[in-house]
């Protein structure tokens, strides 16, 4: 049986690795592990179940919740029955999961616990075709009496009862799963407009992993922790294809609090994370590093620019001189060495950054210290990533070149078009949506990006994002918005200026940093609106704000800007669930704030 | 069937009287409210309950059993676990082990196989540690595990009283002002805490509180008190619109 599809794949592991870790969660304290063989049966017993209460072919079945090992397992028996899984956020408010729900025409809501329970019983009135909640965590469910609602664990003995009586089901089932059927639909975060349901067939999910494994080489010793929402493609691919593809590993935290101390507990050997993820980390160092004693600041101050210069020279493809060689050798000893350990990052070898463009800041400060991270560029609508440089030619500011199988060309305007197997089959329930984007087997990214002399991709930005001034140059905002978010003290910047006469910028602060920093400075404040809009963190931000200008050229520079008074929210429509601002929402709710600035 | 009895019960400091005559009896698996002015005897009443007072005059029973002449840790034995109004946490210990610390009422292994961890001590050591971390996860203070009691805030604290009163494996639970100086989010954390407590651990509680709110929510009676005597007793709607409950609260 060729593996053309993730049940077959998954069928095959059980085969080559039976007894060997697929899955480990901290439950209880203790690291709790499920070998392929359990994790076969697990996903078996749950499809089996879903069969008893109901479930056909071509069926869409939602899951609602935090990562655990009863997401993977409830989205694998619902491929093994060639249905459909549909991830939504466990962030989204009721309304949100009622659009996806019935946009899907969703007849299973697998939901994690009570808090996801309630939002889809405030909603279930409005959805006839809702049949059955089945809940992972029963806890606080009790006094629930309502007939829709199973137990996980229930519906999993129904299907081991079924498994008993006809003992080849499954497998059969496995085996009925054809490649060109869809397998999951994943939602887009629409920082424009509503969600759409991107539709991934077998056949896109296994061109992109072979494609990507060809640059990334996952081997069975790989372990993951999953960390992003396991409902986007991101996370998807390391927590469930590529496990798949290649038999590595998946950690569960225990909780979403305990993550940085979970990671380095099993110190993961490949780690992909969102900017924000990585702009916090280093803000982290930053903050504990001003708290630290005069030694270890030292330490920093005179290890870091050894690293630095190591850096520039390899990405540089220069050869090493023997002499920096060593200092290296030092530096990793005294600091490299425990930071990265203390990030959990200390047995890593892949670090990837995707989702959005990363600091070129950033990126060097990551080099230095030995984490040689690399952006790669994907998509939902690519069936995960399609740009991904080789180790070997990692470059700050580049994605390298398209993995193999896809093809790509810049159109006469700079927009990115891609083409190959792993293209989507178009969006759920809106044909209209999906000839738009695919015309004559290209893909249309809607990302404006430039070739460089080695035949690297380098991406711009997003092609509506472009800000023309009134001055009639274009210039890229996430460029400028990624230079202020270096500082510890900027979670957020958007930049505003199209058809003005001048960039302006509003600014949400780090709360935590700038409070410890108010601390420090004998700043009294209340809330973050009374730090937002205190006198002395202006003059902070300015400063911030005043060392990006440097850099950037007379046109580009930000000539006001205003801290905002809230934190920007998921809950308020100014944040896609994967932490993007929506800039549309924003510059129509901040209307009058950014008029004030010009 | 009424887990807990109170009979005739009265408690005199010289000439203060406390608590004067209480009767009042809490059925098993109740949230029972016991609501008063201060100064009213309320945490009186617990100090009688857990044995830290003997009554002046009348018993208390538990199942039937009296047990107002037992000492502190006879009581705790028995299965009555309390919080206190201001946290009586081991502020220099972690919380893992002001948690274990609540499982060792329980522990029957002697003093030689404790010392070389043998054993049924061993045993015993294992099977507490599962049930604390089962506590942890019940109250969702995992990231909080290994750090010292008193580096953590107030509304943590709190929490982790109320996981080491949990570890004793009650039958009955007395919580003190469990939401006393909370936001408002902590305190929905808690009153959602106390009710899967009875929930899903099937314990029996009473909880002395000023939060009306958090009361009338959760409670299934309310026992009012004023001045060491009982005033009013009866589901919290009832309760509400009681005038003598309405003068002694809110003057008239």
């Amino acid at each position: 049986m060729e593996a053309d599809t993730i049940p077959k794949l998954l069928a095959r592991n059980r085969r080559l690795y039976s007894d060997k870790v697929a899955l480990r969660e901290k439950d209880l304290g203790i690291w709790q592990r499920v070998t392929w063989k359990e994790y076969w049966d697990h996903v078996c017993f749950f499809a089996l179940g879903l069969r008893q209460l109901g479930l056909n072919k071509g069926d869409k079945v939602s899951i609602l919740g935090d990562n655990c090992r009863e997401w993977l397992y409830a989205d694998l028996a619902v491929q093994c029955s060639s249905a459909v899984t549909v991830g939504i956020y466990p962030t989204d408010v009721a309304s949100q999961v009622k659009y996806i729900l019935e946009n899907s025409e969703s007849r299973f809501i697998v939901a994690k616990d009570q808090e996801q329970v309630d939002k889809v019983m405030e909603i279930k009135n409005d959805l006839p075709g809702l049949k059955k909640i089945i809940v992972i965590d029963m806890k606080g469910l009790r006094r629930y009496k309502d007939p829709m609602i199973i137990s996980f664990k229930d519906a999993q003995v129904l299907g081991r009862l079924l498994h008993e009586q006809e003992a080849d089901l499954f497998e059969n089932m496995v085996k009925g799963a054809r490649s060109e059927d869809v397998a999951i639909i994943v939602y887009t975060s629409g920082t424009t407009g509503r969600p759409k349901g991107a539709m991934i067939s077998h056949r896109n999910v296994v061109a992109m992993i072979r494609g990507l494994a060809q640059v990334l080489e996952f081997r069975q010793k790989d372990s993951f922790v999953s960390a992003l929402p396991l409902c986007h493609i991101a996370e998807r691919m390391f927590s469930l294809i590529f496990p798949m593809w290649a038999g590595c590993t998946v950690n569960f935290a225990e909780s979403v609090a305990t993550l940085q101390e979970d990671m380095s507990e099993i110190s993961p050997t490949a780690f992909l994370n969102v900017p924000r993820i990585w702009e916090k980390m280093h803000s982290n160092i930053m903050i504990r590093l001003q708290d630290s004693i005069f030694f270890k600041r030292w330490m920093f101050r005179a290890m870091l620019p050894i690293g630095e210069r190591v850096a520039d020279l390899k990405l540089k493809r220069k050869p090493v001189p023997w002499f920096r060689k060593i200092l290296q050798g030092v530096a990793y000893l005294l600091l490299f060495r425990p930071l990265r350990n203390h990030l959990g990052l200390l047995d890593a070898r892949i670090f990837v950054s995707g989702a959005a463009p990363l600091s070129p800041d950033l990126m060097k400060f990551y080099h230095s210290i030995g984490v040689p991270v690399r952006e790669s560029y994907g998509m939902t609508e690519m069936s995960g990533i399609s740009f991904m440089p080789l180790n070997s030619e990692i470059k700050i500011g580049g994605v390298g070149k398209p993995i193999p199988g896809v093809e790509f060309k810049l159109a006469a305007d700079g927009e990115i078009l891609q083409k190959g197997d792993s293209v989507f089959e178009g969006y759920y329930g809106n044909p209209q949506a999906t000839r738009e984007v695919i015309v004559d087997g290209w893909l249309h990214t809607g990302d404006v990006g430039e070739v460089d002399a080695d035949g690297d991709l380098r991406i711009t930005d997003r092609k509506k994002d472009i800000i023309i001034t009134a001055g009639g140059k274009n210039i890229a905002p996430s460029e400028l918005e990624n230079s202020l978010k270096f500082s510890p003290y900027v979670k957020e910047a958007i930049i505003i200026g199209d058809r003005r006469k001048y960039l302006s910028c509003l600014i949400q602060i780090e709360l935590e940093n700038v409070a410890h920093w108010a601390q420090n400075n004998r700043i009294v404040y209340t809330n973050y609106k009374s730090l937002a809009t205190h006198p002395e963190v202006r003059k902070l931000i300015q400063a911030e704000v005043d060392k990006t200008n440097a850099n950037f050229a007379q046109v580009e520079r930000i000539k006001k800007f205003t801290i905002l008074d809230k934190e920007l929210d998921q809950d308020d429509e100014e944040l896609t669930a994967t932490m993007k601002v929506k800039r549309a929402s924003i510059e129509k709710k901040f209307k009058e704030l950014i008029e004030s600035m010009y | 069937m009424d887990l807990l009895q109170i009979k005739d019960l009265s408690l005199h400091f010289g000439g203060i009287i406390a608590l004067s005559n209480l009767d009042m009896s809490v059925r098993e698996g109740e949230l029972h409210a016991v609501i008063g002015p201060n100064g009213a005897g309320k945490t009186s009443l617990f100090n009688c309950i857990s044995g830290v007072y003997p009554p002046t005059k009348g018993e208390v029973f538990l199942k039937g059993k009296i047990i107002s002449h037992l000492k502190p840790y006879e009581v705790a034995k028995l299965g009555i676990a309390r919080t206190f109004q201001n946290i009586e946490l081991f502020s220099h210990m972690t919380v893992v082990d002001n948690l274990l610390l609540g499982c060792h009422a329980h522990m029957t292994s002697g003093p030689l196989s404790c010392a070389f961890f043998f054993g049924k001590a061993q045993r015993q050591e294992v099977e507490n540690r599962l049930h604390v971390e089962e506590i942890i996860d019940f109250l969702e203070i995992e990231k909080v595990r290994k750090k010292v009691v008193g580096t953590l805030p107030y509304g943590i604290q709190k929490r982790v009283e109320i996981g080491r009163a949990l570890a004793m494996k009650p039958k009955l639970l007395l919580l003190d002002e469990p939401v006393a100086g909370m936001n408002v989010e902590e305190t929905e954390d808690i009153a959602r805490f106390i009710l899967d407590i009875k929930e899903e651990r099937d314990i029996t509680t009473i909880m002395v509180e000023h939060d009306m709110g958090v009361v009338m929510d959760i409670a299934d009676t309310v026992t009012v008190l004023d001045f060491g005597s009982k005033i009013g007793e009866g589901a919290s709607a009832a309760i509400q619109s009681d005038p003598k409950v309405i003068a002694a609260y809110l003057g008239q």
